[in-house]
């Protein structure tokens, strides 16, 4: 049946494509000790190495950051993968589970070879060269950028994410490394403006009002978030 | 006319207008996204704080003229 060289090469062909799990799928979503697919021109991993982000008050950041990467890896193309580590698969209706099912370990390997300080992780770190976990090279290897997103808040780490898709959508080439440091600049301030808006609405929301004339009667009552 | 003049209305119409204008724009600065314009969220602020310094400048002035019996 498979005698002419023609049938031979398609079964080669079909053979070598990659397993329905991740074909198609660019939110890849690495298990142990699954190792991380090779088919892509890109790999833009998710690296969660910073200790302050695995605690409790955390979590729904962290839980963003998912959503983030998952949307992300939606809207990048079938030539570029976004890597986020898992222990064992994922399972969304266990929500208990979370921080415990993330690979740290398997993140700060990499944190750890491309001298990634973990205070400023979590780090989205973006590479046309096959991120090869057995082979890490000491510092960032070639065509590769790193953006940390610790100081980041939601709608700003949405933005990079944006425009990071446009690029590699667009094919043009991993974008230039802003470094730790350039976002700073403007992240203090918005900082600064952001705590002075949850002050503001924490007193808002902390007040009880009252108003007692005759006759009537009219209470206002603290907000819920 | 000098403040310590001024009848009491004027300075509840003033603060009125004051709280007014701060209470507007504290609500757009409590429910914008820092991160997409943060000049105008400072100005805003900016805005509250020398609203309320100047309405209580003029008050105090007001006050400075009154007896305390």
């Amino acid at each position: 049946l498979l005698k002419s060289p023609t049938k031979l090469l398609l079964l080669a062909v079909l053979i070598s494509l990659p397993s329905g799990e991740t074909l198609g799928q660019n939110a890849v979503k690495v298990t142990r000790p699954e190792p991380i697919p090779t088919h892509y021109k890109t790999w833009s991993l998710f690296l969660v190495c910073n200790p302050r982000w695995l605690a409790s008050d955390r979590n729904h950041d962290l839980k963003d950051l998912h959503d983030a990467f998952y949307h992300f890896g939606d809207t990048i193309g079938s030539d570029n993968a976004a890597v986020w580590f898992w222990k064992k698969p994922y399972n969304p209706n266990d929500q208990s589970t979370f921080v415990d099912n993330l690979d740290v370990p398997r993140s700060s390997k990499f944190c750890e070879a491309f001298h990634l300080p973990p205070s400023l992780g979590p780090y989205l770190f973006v590479t046309s060269t096959y991120p090869d976990e057995s082979n890490l090279p000491d510092g960032l290897p070639q065509n590769s950028a790193y953006f940390a997103l610790g100081n980041l808040q939601s709608p700003q780490i949405s933005d990079l994410l944006a425009h990071l898709a446009d690029k590699l959508v667009q094919g043009g080439g991993i974008p230039t490394n802003p470094g730790p440091d350039a976002n700073q600049t403007n992240g203090t301030w918005v900082h600064l403006l952001v705590a002075a808006q949850q002050t503001l609405k924490s007193f808002g929301c902390a007040l009880t009002f009252k108003v007692d004339a005759e006759g009537l009667a009219a209470e206002f009552h603290p907000c819920k978030s | 006319m000098s403040i310590r003049t001024w009848h009491f209305g004027k300075l509840i119409i003033l603060w009125t207008w004051g709280v007014l204008l701060c209470g507007l724009a504290l609500t757009h600065f409590v429910s914008s996204e820092a991160s997409k314009t943060p000049l105008l969220l400072t100005a805003e602020i900016v805005f509250v704080v020398l609203v309320l310094v100047g309405l209580s400048i003029i008050t105090w002035h007001w006050l400075g003229a009154k007896d305390s019996n």
